[in-house]
């Protein structure tokens, strides 16, 4: 042991100057949970922030560790930014211990109290997702005052985006729908719009069904005529496939957009479901 | 009674759930004997970490998860052999090499299409047409290969020197054997899921160690007494509403946990 305390020593050394050594942007740091924060604060730091995605799209986020370099570069951040609601519990864990010259974003702080059966995804609702917008701004305008505005026309130019899509939503006779999910993550999308989801699981389960559900969603499908069954591409599609076959349905994605691999941003990504929610009308 | 079987995705669940039923314990047996069994723990965490690689450099994840399955059991194949008597020390460090590889390798996926688990963990319930096939093609090749070697697993399983004396290839069977487990932990695992495989490949052969009175007995009642989980688990799942592969593997369970009471008296 005595031997090996000089070689930790000096490794540790090496490792912490190897840190130091990165020459520190002059633009505003952001580090953000996972994708779908990413795109929020892409959106509204422009070329003014580098804004990094802690946790990459693919790996498995309830078994995600910050190393500790990364625990370092967080607490040196302007911004940290998470969601919140579980999606993120590393990033909960770690957010209260930074230190205050970091400013953190609890994305879904505003919605604490609305436990709608503790669904994280609150970002599929187009409102919420204006005031999530709406919060990363302000961090932002705190943490770099001087390029407040243009922070604000950012943030402006994506919720008139938003807005615009939002009105396609309305338009597009998705009221009253009825949809069936594999996983049930949409439940602020379809509060928003007045459909309904039939989930083969709840939103906070996670492995496998059970026959008796598989068969009660293929038995609902087929009582409702229902012309499809979405799945989110993340998950795999296994489930979605056999629930199809077995209803004589088709099985198409909806994307939760907790990560993409294309890297498409969520006005895309929130148009490509508009087209698959269309294709499920009656 | 039978609304069960008017599903598609409940009669594939039978038919799969019955025949890794088979292949399980066939391969479980002589594993078990050879104080192996973690393997299937060991093999499924280093596939993850072969879907990791994959995903991080590019090529096919289920191709990454085969190929780091068979890295894993000859791993664990040569440092068995470097452990002596503590030959399950092997398995371990292997499995925790798998799970700290993957939690390693995944910092370095770019942009995944989808969740890293997704690629290599299935469900009973949700087997596809290719995927039967696959089954039912490993399940020939298995039950071939357990009737074909049946004499020299046998021998290798109790005792590799005697099975040296006795003239049988050790190195070459042992090969096969543990290549075999490879690919059936890693199709499998993608099939029905890995804690089905991994547990079916144990509990049925304990459960069977404790009445069997010689090694055939034990190749047979394992594989009886894994039937009789995998379809009471299915029934039971499916008219309890609870989860099938967690249903199967705790029947197994049971049913050791009933027959170690039951012939306590005898063993003691």
């Amino acid at each position: 042991m005595k031997k090996i305390f000089p070689i930790m020593l000096i490794l540790s050394l090496l490792l912490s100057s190897c840190g130091s050594g990165e020459k520190k942007s002059d633009k505003l740091q952001v580090y953000t949970s996972f994708y779908a924060m990413c795109d929020f604060a892409r959106a509204i730091g422009g070329d003014d922030a580098e804004v990094y995605n802690v946790v990459p799209t693919g790996a498995e986020p309830h078994e995600f560790e910050p190393t500790a370099a990364e625990v370092a570069k967080f607490s040196k951040a302007d911004i940290f930014i998470y969601n919140g609601f579980g999606i993120d519990a590393w990033a909960q864990k770690i957010a209260p211990t930074l230190p205050s010259s970091v400013n953190v974003v609890c994305a879904s702080s505003e919605f604490q109290n609305e436990t709608k059966n503790n669904d994280p995804h609150v970002w599929l609702s187009f409102e919420r997702a204006r005031k999530q917008l709406e919060m990363i701004y302000k961090a932002f305008s705190t943490a770099d005052s001087e390029n407040a505005q243009k922070y604000l026309s950012r943030m402006t130019d994506y919720e008139s985006k938003i807005d615009a899509l939002e009105e396609d939503y309305r338009t597009s006779g998705l009221e009253g729908m009825k949809i069936f999910v594999t996983h049930g993550a949409y439940g602020y999308l379809c509060d928003e719009f007045g459909m309904e989801q039939v989930a083969l699981e709840s939103v906070s389960s996670s492995g496998d069904p059970s026959p008796s559900q598989m068969a009660k969603i293929v038995e609902e499908i087929k009582g409702e005529g229902a012309k499809c069954i979405f799945y989110d591409p993340l998950d795999g599609d296994k489930l979605a496939l056999a629930v199809a076959k077995e209803a004589g349905v088709e099985a198409l994605a909806l994307y939760t957009f907790e990560g993409d691999g294309e890297n498409r941003d969520y006005i895309t990504i929130m148009s490509e479901n508009l087209k698959q929610l269309k294709k499920a009308i009656k | 009674m039978l609304d069960i079987f008017q599903y598609d995705f409940m009669r594939r669940a039978f038919l799969a759930a019955a025949m890794i039923a088979v292949i399980a314990p066939c391969i479980g047996v002589p594993v078990v004997l050879k104080r192996l069994s973690s393997i299937g723990d060991a093999t499924s965490h280093s596939a993850l970490a072969g879907v990791a690689a994959g995903l991080v450099i590019g090529v096919n994840p289920i191709l990454g998860a085969l190929l780091f399955s068979v890295f894993a059991v000859m791993g664990i194949e040569g440092l068995r052999k470097a452990f002596g008597k503590y030959s399950e020390i092997a398995a371990v460090v292997v499995m925790s090499a798998g799970i700290a590889l993957t939690a390693v390798l995944t910092r370095f996926i770019k942009d995944g299409s989808s969740n890293l688990s997704s690629f290599l963990f299935g469900s009973i319930l949700g087997i596809s047409d290719f995927e039967m096939c696959l089954t039912i093609g490993l399940g020939i090749v298995v039950i071939a290969v357990a009737i074909f070697l049946y004499k020299e697993m046998f021998f290798v399983a109790f005792d590799e020197e005697a099975a040296k004396i006795a003239g049988v290839s050790v190195k070459k069977i042992n090969f096969a054997l543990m290549l075999l487990t490879a690919i059936t932990v890693s199709v499998a695992s993608r099939i029905v899921g890995a804690l089905m495989i991994s547990s079916l490949l144990v509990i049925p052969v304990a459960t069977a160690i404790m009445v069997a009175k010689s090694y055939k007995q034990t190749v047979w009642l394992s594989v009886a007494f894994a039937e009789i989980s995998a379809m009471a688990g299915l029934y039971i799942s499916y008219y309890f509403s609870l989860p099938s592969g967690g249903t199967i593997v705790l029947i197994g369970v049971c049913m050791l946990i009933i027959i170690m009471a039951a012939t306590a008296k005898r063993r003691r």
